[in-house]
């Protein structure tokens, strides 16, 4: 890989514009809406006045939240023993301290800035109505039947006739919480009512949303479905499901409910896929779909409501793989690919190519070709997964994935989860903590907040709330690094993370202005890269990523590979030093193989200092010894949206 | 009947077997994972127990987890380690029982243990205290106690007592709540850790031999002032 270096400009001096808006300042007050660069532009245009900050109307923070959280509403968070809310999964996110399902107490270091509670739609509310013996519970005989036993001290047989009930296909179909019952309304009303109760304008953002979890097969096809509304158009739909005949595990008729919700409430609602690393190579088809070949129709309408993907999160980092990536020395990361959801179906080589977002980036430029459309043109967030109610993805905080491993002693040794007919293991020690989703919106509202969503203007971390901006443009200047406020220039002479960059300008290349801000309680950061694909002129998708900006004086040796940044971690005290690294790196670059003939997509990559993993911390809290093979220090990262260059037809 | 093709993750995690639920499952021979979530509903934050005793271990409370066998030892017979261990602690538990045994007519228990759940019953037969171990969980009318192995081991050992163990969280009773009421005497008259303390203190001066005769001396003081108040 050969590094090329525009302009690299470590500026030691405090980025104080950008780092001051992005983390101290809450964004009230400020109208919503898109920002397009025509927009940006007249902005930039208007009248000088003295301050700077003046008349200004671009994001100047990004939001930091999670998209994706499991409270007791869900039926396998239940049945794992989460007993969190989504009303207490709201009073966590905005920074409150409350009583984990396992007896701790729990906080975040600090507040998210929004939070969606998508629990599976599928049997949503069952698991806390069943054991409070509501009507519609005892209203069926074998509902009656174990809220009984529960009640005359069989609640042990209770809980093994449900789960084999599950295991056999035999649960009572009356039973379950489907839409149109009773209870299945109740649970989606208290869902929106907790968003409701939970949503402060301005300070934090309640989004109303669900999962819908099609895993035919144990393949992964989930997406997670946030709502733009209020509750007074959300309660009009009940969220769609899997379970035939109400609902559909073929994503094409998620899509459909989409748009019936938008055409019912006159609302807006988007989708969002997770864990392609979990599909059996299903998550981002390029030849056909649920038996039906990829035509027109399915590449615009996937398009049209999958604007973003979740790349990282608990079960595994979704962005590349090593197998995909052989050049890419930080691919493996956080892997999960023995198999699929459930272990059933063990990992194959020509699975991968299918799963994960680089390549969907770069197959969605092919598809586009014949086509017409990119189907899988999406920006980057990531979120938890959680099934505790509990966003706490920090290393040194972290509450696991589901209820069992909450912080003990035992879960860094315990078996996750273990398919002995494929072979397929997963230890707990496995799971990752991560990540989070970053927004640049204007305010912190659902409007807002939705709207950037929707503009892929949003990045992923895996954790740490660095602040990493992206422009693209094809006339940024070496200079352009050295001011002090990047987004004014980043808006007025390029688009953002998200955007467009067409019609190339006679003998221009695309050029980038990227900027990233440590977390301020966190690591220093390494290095900025640029991840490129296109598809070549002979049809060939190529990949490369490029260094653009790193601290020290290290220097690329003749491959161009920039030596390692080092590592400070002292695994045994699970500590680091910011002796290494740098606290922002900003830069311009420019493609320096750019041709004008060729569709190409470039998205950033930021990558932290080696730290502790949660693992360590674990380690050093409990005096547990890690089993052979556990990972100890993890090297976090942020992914921005891409911005894709498309030559003119 | 629901589909298994479309099925919710739960049900994907269960056809996937990692958990094969079978009557009497427990943690020395199959996955345990749900059954475990499902006592925090059961027995509504049931699960607190398990957190309580590792803060009680780091605290030196109670022991901590030792190992079972060297890194040789195949997982299965380590679990076999882990259950005749665990059953060795839960027949000293029926001794203790059934010394502290009260006068009325007591309700049987069934404790399980969380982190194995290793169901198990004490049944008041008579004037004897009967344990079943590894049984499918606790019947209508007992007295379910929640807690971990070394909550055991450290009551058995004297090294805390069932008033603390229950203060601090190691136990939790569920039940009736007049059976939970007696249950809770009778647990608590099982307190070794004062009488061998004071045993302890007196050892000096008395042979080994007078050693059970001291501690029936000391229980039926315990007794005596018991009836007094």
């Amino acid at each position: 890989m050969r590094t090329t270096t525009v302009t690299t400009e470590l500026l030691r001096k405090p980025w104080i514009a950008l780092l001051t808006l992005a983390v101290a300042v809450p964004a009230l007050g400020q109208d919503a809406g898109g920002l397009g660069k025509d927009k940006a532009e007249q902005v930039h245009k208007r009248p000088p006045v003295y301050s700077p900050f003046a008349q200004r109307d671009f994001p100047t923070r990004p939001f930091f939240g999670d998209t994706h959280l499991h409270t007791s509403f869900s039926m396998d968070a239940g049945a794992f023993g989460a007993r969190v809310l989504p009303r207490e999964a709201y009073r966590f996110a905005r920074g409150e301290e409350i009583m984990a399902s396992s007896g701790q107490p729990v906080k975040l270091s600090r507040p998210l800035d929004f939070l969606v509670v998508a629990d599976h739609s599928d049997n949503m509310g069952f698991f806390p109505d069943l054991f409070k013996g509501k009507p519609e519970m005892l209203a069926h005989p074998t509902g009656k039947k174990w809220y009984d036993m529960i009640q005359s001290g069989k609640g042990a047989d209770a809980a093994i006739e449900i789960i084999v009930a599950f295991s056999h296909g035999t649960f009572p179909k009356d039973l379950m919480y489907f839409p149109g019952t009773r209870g299945y309304r109740t649970a989606w009303n208290e869902t929106i009512d907790a968003a409701e109760a939970y949503n402060d304008p301005g300070r934090f953002t309640a989004f109303i949303g669900f999962e819908w979890t099609s895993n035919t097969n144990g393949n992964n096809l989930h997406r997670n479905v946030i709502f733009r509304d209020n509750g007074d158009r959300a309660r009009q739909v009940e969220p769609f499901t899997v379970y035939p005949p109400f609902g559909s595990d073929n994503p094409v008729e998620l899509w459909k409910w989409m748009e019936g919700y938008e055409k019912k409430t006159g609302g807006s609602v988007l989708a969002i896929a997770h864990n392609g690393n979990l599909s059996s190579g299903l998550m981002f088809p390029v030849v056909e779909a649920f038996g039906r070949k990829l035509d027109r129709d399915y590449v615009q309408t996937r398009a049209k409501w999958e604007r973003l993907y979740e790349a990282t999160q608990t079960k595994g980092d979704g962005e590349a793989h090593p197998f995909l990536s052989p050049n890419d020395e930080f691919a493996s990361f956080e892997r999960w690919d023995k198999g699929n959801l459930d272990g059933s179906i063990a990992k194959k080589n020509e699975m991968l190519e299918f799963e994960y977002a680089r390549s969907a980036l770069k197959n969605g430029l092919k598809l586009e070709q014949a086509l017409g459309t990119n189907p899988y043109k999406f920006g980057m967030v990531g979120s938890s997964d959680a099934h505790t109610g509990l966003a706490a993805m920090e290393e040194d905080n972290f509450f696991g994935k589901t209820t069992p491993q909450e912080p003990s002693p035992h879960r860094m040794t315990a078996t996750f989860f273990d398919n002995p007919k494929t072979g397929v293991k997963i230890m707990d020690w496995e799971v990752s903590a991560s990540g989070y989703a970053a927004v640049w919106a204007k305010e912190n509202t659902r409007a807002s907040i939705w709207d950037a969503m929707q503009r892929k203007e949003t990045y992923a971390t895996t954790g740490p709330r660095m602040v990493v901006r992206f422009f693209g443009g094809w006339s940024f200047e070496p200079k352009d690094a050295n001011d002090r406020l990047p987004a004014h220039i980043g808006y007025a002479k390029g688009v953002p993370m998200g955007g467009d960059l067409a019609a190339a300008p006679s003998g221009k290349a695309p050029t980038f202005l990227v900027a990233a801000l440590k977390d301020p309680i966190g690591a220093n950061l390494d290095r900025y890269q640029i991840v490129k694909g296109w598809l070549a002129n002979d049809g060939k998708l190529q990949e490369r990523i490029f260094d653009v900006a790193w601290s020290g004086n290290r220097k690329p040796d003749a491959t161009g590979k920039l030596p390692a940044v080092g590592n400070t971690v002292n695994v045994a005290e699970a500590t680091f030093t910011n002796t290494i690294g740098a606290p922002e790196l900003v830069a311009v670059w420019r493609d320096p193989e750019f041709d004008p003939a060729q569709p190409a997509f470039y998205y950033g990559r930021v990558i932290e200092i080696p730290t502790p993993r949660w693992t360590a911390y674990d380690a050093k809290r409990f005096g547990t010894k890690p089993l052979p093979g556990t990972a100890m220090t993890v090297v976090e990262r942020a992914y921005t949206s891409p911005i894709w260059y498309t030559p003119k037809r | 009947m629901m589909r298994n093709a479309n099925a919710t993750g739960l049900a994907v995690l269960l056809l996937a077997g990692l958990v094969s639920p079978w009557a009497a499952a427990c943690g020395f021979h199959e996955q345990t994972t749900l059954l475990r979530g499902m006592m925090n509903w059961v027995y509504p934050d049931s699960l607190h127990v398990a957190t309580a005793a590792w803060k009680a271990q780091a605290a030196g409370s109670i022991p901590r987890d030792g190992p079972l066998g060297d890194e040789n030892v195949s997982p299965e017979a380590r679990n076999r380690l882990g259950y005749i261990k665990a059953v060795s602690l839960l027949k000293k538990l029926e001794r203790a029982l059934a010394d502290a045994r009260p006068g009325e007519s007591p309700p049987n228990l069934a404790v399980v243990l969380l982190q194995t759940m290793l169901w198990s019953r004490y049944e008041a037969v008579d004037r004897m205290v009967r344990l079943t171990a590894h049984t499918n969980g606790p019947e209508p009318g007992d007295v379910v106690v929640v807690t971990e192995r070394p909550v055991i081991e450290a009551l058995v050992d004297g090294q805390l007592s069932p008033r603390d163990a229950l203060r601090m969280g190691l136990i939790k009773l569920y039940g009736d709540a007049d059976a939970r009421r007696i249950a809770f005497d009778w647990l608590a008259r099982i307190d070794l850790r004062a009488s061998d303390e004071l045993a302890q203190d007196l050892a000096l001066h008395v042979t080994s031999s007078m050693w059970g005769r001291l501690r029936e001396a000391i229980r039926e003081k315990a007794k005596q002032a018991e009836n007094v108040d």
